[in-house]
């Protein structure tokens, strides 16, 4: 077995479950499968372009720049998909089947709803801050933008909508989903809560 | 710095709980079958490293060169189409036929058959020094389908010489479009300092230059006292399947003929039997003329002829539509 491989997949390890919480994330606007094409696209460059890294320190970074590039690459696809027969992307059968599916309920479709509402250099550059994990100066880089202040405007305009966003969509919930979505977890003090609701 | 404290101040909202939720969450253990994915590229290294290059320089399946084909097919068919070819067209064909000049029998077989009496008939001398009656005659291009059948005709006569059939070709350069589609000609004449008589000449000549027979031409006045143009052109005299557009500019009046022939609709008893009515639906179906009415549509029966006149006239201009034609 080769040594690069070994290192590649040392170095993926720790960002695998980010990487691909990014993608779920990016890709909650499109299909199911979006974010496993992504992943596996992205997964393929970075490991023909493994040998290229010289500073293996830069791999998460250098990893997520891939994944962003692809999502664009995915999303320019979609566009032409409209207008020509496009193939789905080159997908190897054997890549695994990815739980790709963000949670359908409750806060988890509210996220999804929510970042489907932003823009695309919005939403990546939010997730690369609040689900990667990343500083400012480093998703500048992986956003190729010249200043760190078109970075700090653009999560800026991001959380506004999202708020904006949320807080709308919360107003025109029922009372009792919004009293769902604010549930405890303890099933009994849940149903205490019910009872009287149903008594009514 | 501002901007940072603003924004700190509003991490502490629904979004950050819904993001702190979404980054607790483990659910996904794929990753040993992704390593396993991985590991199975490696071995197959190097037929990964032919497709990467292969990749690079033949992804012919990229949205560009999807679209650069699409381009270049589009330009291709339309220069295809606009590309001249040159065909040689039947415009009509010639029956020759001799008969000895004493073979009475013969000669009067021949005046039985109606259609010779348009054949040319000359006298000339064989080399027996027997005279000989030679008959020419040319069949135009729409009574090309009875050549065989004149053919036959004379076959049964026992006592011609000879037969011989000689077709009259031209040749016709066009784009490949036109051939594919009805053929369709224009006119326009600017009649505006052009007597009556140099304006009929000149309608009589363009037509019968595109091929149209028996065109007939009078001039009439308007209520304001402006020329009107009466063209006639009798149904046979169009060769079948041909349309035409002819546009006379006298003065500010326009008047304007136009007819597109479509295969199947030109069969001289189309109106046969019919009522006003029924020929009216007919014509409006057929011209798809959503500003031609039925009272635009003059219908005179004489003699067993049909004389159908459409005439619409335009409201905010001078244009005046004009299409008469007769049918048995």
């Amino acid at each position: 077995m080769s040594k690069n491989t070994d290192r590649f997949t040392e170095l993926l390890k720790p960002e695998y479950s980010s990487a691909l919480k990014y993608c779920n994330a990016l890709c909650s606007k499109y299909s199911h499968d979006a974010a496993g094409d992504v992943l596996q696209q992205s997964l393929l460059k970075a490991f023909e372009n493994f040998g290229a890294l010289s500073d293996q320190e830069k791999f998460r970074s250098w990893f997520f720049k891939i994944i962003t590039r692809e999502f664009y690459n995915y999303i320019r696809k979609d566009f032409w998909r409209k207008f020509l027969p496009l193939d789905q992307m080159d997908s190897d059968s054997s890549f695994p089947k990815l739980n790709t599916r963000m949670d359908e309920n409750g806060n988890g479709l509210l996220l999804r709803k929510a970042l489907g509402s932003i823009s695309i250099k919005e939403r990546t550059a939010i997730l690369l801050f609040e689900v990667a994990g990343f500083s400012i100066e480093e998703i500048k880089e992986i956003q190729n933008e010249n200043s760190i202040s078109s970075v700090k405007s653009r999560l800026s305009r991001a959380r506004k909508k999202l708020r904006e966003f949320i807080e709308n969509e919360e107003s025109n919930l029922p009372n009792h989903q919004k009293q769902k979505s604010n549930n405890s977890g303890d099933i009994n003090n849940e149903t205490i809560k019910l009872i009287p609701e149903t008594e009514n | 710095m501002k901007q940072s404290n603003s924004y700190r101040k509003q991490r502490t909202e629904k979004a950050d709980q819904l993001f702190e939720e979404f980054r607790k969450d483990n659910s996904d253990n794929s990753f040993p079958e992704v390593e396993k994915w991985l590991r199975n590229l490696e071995s197959d290294k190097l037929n990964f490293k032919d497709k990467k290059s292969e990749r690079k320089f033949f992804n012919m399946r990229s949205p560009k060169f999807k679209l650069a084909y699409a381009f270049l097919i589009l330009a291709f068919i339309v220069a295809a189409c606009n590309y001249p070819v040159t065909q040689q067209e039947p415009v009509a064909d010639v029956i020759k036929w001799t008969v000895n000049v004493n073979d009475k029998a013969t000669a009067e077989s021949i005046s039985n058959l109606e259609w010779t009496k348009k054949a040319m008939l000359s006298i000339k001398t064989a080399d027996a020094g027997n005279e000989i009656a030679e008959y020419s005659l040319v069949l135009m291009k729409e009574d090309l389908g009875n050549t065989q059948k004149y053919l036959d005709q004379l076959k049964s006569i026992s006592g011609i010489i000879t037969i011989d059939l000689v077709p009259l070709n031209e040749k016709v350069t066009r784009p490949v479009y036109s051939l594919a589609l009805n053929e369709i000609f224009k006119v326009d004449i600017n009649a505006s300092n052009m007597s009556d008589d140099e304006l009929k000449n000149e309608i009589i000549t363009q037509l019968e230059k595109n091929g149209m027979q028996g065109v007939q031409v009078s001039f009439e006045k308007n209520a304001e006292g402006r020329r009107i143009s009466k063209i006639f052109i009798p149904e046979n005299g169009i060769r079948s399947n041909i349309g035409f557009d002819l546009t006379i500019k006298d003065g500010d009046i326009v008047n304007r003929i136009k007819e597109i022939r479509k295969d199947g609709k030109s069969e001289p008893d189309r109106f046969k039997d019919k009522t006003d009515d029924e020929i009216r639906n007919m014509l409006m179906e057929e011209l798809g003329d959503k500003n031609i009415n039925p009272e635009d549509i003059k219908i005179t029966r004489k003699d067993g002829k049909v004389m159908v006149n459409i005439k619409k006239k335009g409201i905010e201009t001078n244009d005046e539509f004009e299409f008469k034609g007769d049918v048995k």
